[in-house]
């Protein structure tokens, strides 16, 4: 985990320092004289960054670092990043097709991806799942669902 | 006491009660599916409780907050894989009784005896001390609310997993997204990088359902492909149509009601106790049950009926004691009620001592809530113990496509903002990876949530005292919740060191 700590100490550390840099456009915006709005997110950064610097620094001088918990080569990852990619795809499936044509592919995909194999339950499952999410969501509890551009 | 009956009335009526029941039933289903934790039940449902009007959804959201605590313990009794970690101890009696005693009906039944008990113990509790502890907060300034949501901050520091520092970064980062949007003191938009969608700040709720949902979805996949290549099966350990006796015998009753009653106890005041959790509270309950158990220790491990009461018993009752701090000072004890308290703000109810001053009749609707909750967990527990069974076994392939899609219809139904589905994805990504690396997620909303109240709070003292920081030690209580925070951060790192070192002398 040596690597991604490093990794890690570098993004907290660039992080902070985008909100320091930010942070001066609203330092001087104040009402009372005594506190700005930058004050507050200005102690956080710099709070933030000393942890950043320490987490390196600690990450270097420490020789007990466990080994990371991703195998970027395994078969497990190369799966997750698969389900990342497609639920990306559902996301602008979500804005484009609307809730219920979108989900209405991605169960029957996703059931077959994780190995079912049976239609008639891939079907029956999309069917009833889809259904109740419109009468829940839409009738029961009144929450519009996102509406594909034709309507 | 007109009052009291009032908010009973509102509390029960048909639309509360089945409002209720349905958080209820979802938070035991929830609670009993390995890989679906408190945190990640109440963020599912939050959407559904954030459609639904005023005290009722707030109610449903402590229904699902109870039940699937309780609910935890059936997978740990069935498939010894634990629904939630607060029923880790669970396992250790609770497996080998359905398993090796083949007697699975007599474990769940001690099991949702116990946890009822337990979260009506607490209840009780909460409904003594958390007025007593808002009237004496009453008198608190601005400084003393700042101390208190540094002390709800500092313990993050307790929630991280194996890295203290990585805890404290997530805390920090949540603080700062917090700063994102309106100034709490003077109403200027500020960082919200030159964004339109960021001028209000970061959306609550699709970064909750990102880090705690969708992140964990990710890992659930990643399982569940890794069992796959390892051909691994979980299967039931009896036959579900097999005769179940789900109620306790008087016999069992009689056994472990001292032993139930003990771990109440335990259970309220560890959750009482911010930074702790149902985890650790299972965990000293079966401990003590052990220790005080003469008669029976022996059969501790191997089945015993005490060893399934006392860690349910404490971990339903630390839902009501972490709700004390929560409701009357505005402090989450864990990572669930910091999701509750996020709650409580969108619904317009902030907790604190002037919640009970001004809308005490919220308060004991809340109160009438957590206690009907679970008097339903009871009545579905038992009633419905075999279709919960049969739940447990639902195979991933068909649960998994469920959560995404609760993911993306809860996120676009807080603002019906496409932008909004965009936070939930990134917040997943980035939350999978970090969990993967030993941050936790909760701390990072504990601080989002915390972030303006303590900002708000600590501005307004500077203000009052004309920028005298050193004022703070005109306020005792300020000062002990300020010392007491510092400990509660550094607490887990000097124990840690302290714990290297020993395990050190111990191999030399």
């Amino acid at each position: 985990m040596k690597r991604a700590n490093y990794i890690i100490s570098v993004l907290t550390c660039v992080f902070a320092i985008a909100f320091l840099i930010v942070g001066k456009k609203y330092a001087g915006i104040s009402l009372d004289g005594i506190s700005s709005s930058a004050s507050w997110p200005n102690i956080l950064a710099w709070l933030l960054l000393g942890l950043g610097v320490f987490l390196g620094v600690w990450n270097t001088l420490s020789k007990n670092i466990p080994e990371s918990k991703i195998d970027f080569k395994s078969y497990e990852f190369h799966n997750v990043l698969i389900v990342m990619a497609a639920v990306v795809a559902l996301m602008i499936a979500y804005r484009y097709l609307g809730c219920i044509i979108a989900l209405g592919i991605f169960f029957p995909l996703f059931m077959l991806y994780l190995g079912e194999r049976s239609w008639k339950v891939i079907v029956i499952y999309d069917v009833v799942s889809l259904t109740a999410i419109y009468f829940i969501f839409e009738k029961f509890l009144g929450s519009p669902l996102a509406r594909p551009f034709f309507m | 006491m007109d009052m009291i009956f009032n908010s009973l009335a509102q509390a029960l009526t048909p639309e509360s009660i089945l409002v209720v029941t349905l958080g209820v039933l979802a938070g035991i289903v929830l609670g009993a599916l390995p890989g679906v934790s408190t945190n990640m039940a109440i963020t599912l449902l939050f959407p559904f409780a954030y459609v639904v009007d005023g005290v009722p959804g707030i109610n449903m959201l402590l229904g699902v907050y109870c039940a699937s605590i309780y609910g935890g313990s059936i997978s740990a009794i069935l498939l010894n894989t634990p629904g939630t970690p607060a029923s880790v101890a669970t396992m250790i009696d609770g497996y080998p009784m359905a398993h090796d005693l083949g007697q699975p009906g007599r474990a769940l039944g001690m099991s949702t005896f116990a946890s009822t008990l337990g979260g009506l113990f607490s209840c009780i509790c909460l409904f003594f001390f958390s007025p007593m502890l808002a009237s004496v907060a009453k008198s608190f300034t601005s400084l003393e609310y700042c101390a208190f949501a540094f002390f709800g901050i500092s313990i993050i520091s307790s929630l991280a997993n194996d890295s203290v520092a990585k805890g404290l970064v997530g805390g920090l980062i949540g603080l700062l997204l917090a700063c994102i949007g309106v100034d709490p003191l003077n109403g200027t938009i500020r960082f919200n990088f030159g964004s339109r969608y960021l001028m209000g700040g970061v959306s609550f709720l699709p970064l909750l359902i990102g880090l705690l949902a969708f992140s964990r979805v990710l890992i659930n996949v990643e399982d569940f492909f890794r069992k796959k290549r390892l051909n691994e099966v979980g299967s039931l350990n009896f036959n579900p149509k097999a005769k179940l006796r789900v109620f306790p015998t008087w016999a069992d009753i009689k056994r472990s009601v001292g032993t139930i009653i003990g771990s109440s106890i335990l259970g309220t005041i560890v959750g009482a106790i911010p930074g702790t959790g149902g985890d650790i509270a299972c965990f000293l309950a079966y401990n003590e049950a052990k220790r005080f158990n003469r008669k029976h220790r022996d059969e501790f491990g191997k089945g015993a009926i005490e060893g399934i009461a006392a860690p349910e018993a404490a971990n339903n009752a630390v839902s009501g004691g972490a709700m004390i701090p929560m409701l009357s000072l505005g402090i989450p004890g864990d990572g669930a009620t910091a999701i509750l308290l996020g709650a409580f703000m969108i619904k317009g109810i902030a907790p604190g001592p002037a919640l009970f001053s001004s809308h005490l009749d919220t308060v004991y609707q809340i109160f009438c809530g957590m206690g009907l909750s679970n008097i339903l967990m009871a009545v579905l527990g038992f009633g419905l113990l075999r279709i919960f069974i049969k739940v447990v076994c639902i195979p991933e392939k068909y649960l998994l496509p469920m959560i995404v899609a609760l993911c993306f219809i809860g996120t676009y139904s807080y603002g019906h903002n496409h932008t909004d589905l965009l936070v939930m994805v990134i917040g997943g990504i980035i939350g999978y990876f970090a969990i993967k690396h030993d941050f936790t997620m909760s701390s990072v909303i504990i601080g989002f949530i915390l972030g303006p109240m303590t900002e708000a709070n600590f501005r307004r003292y500077l203000l009052l005292n004309n920028g005298d920081i050193m004022a703070i030690f005109d306020r005792p209580i300020a000062v002990a919740f300020f010392v007491l925070s510092i400990i509660t951060i550094f607490g887990p790192i000097i124990s840690k060191q302290f714990a290297a070192r020993k395990d050190k002398k111990a191999t030399e």
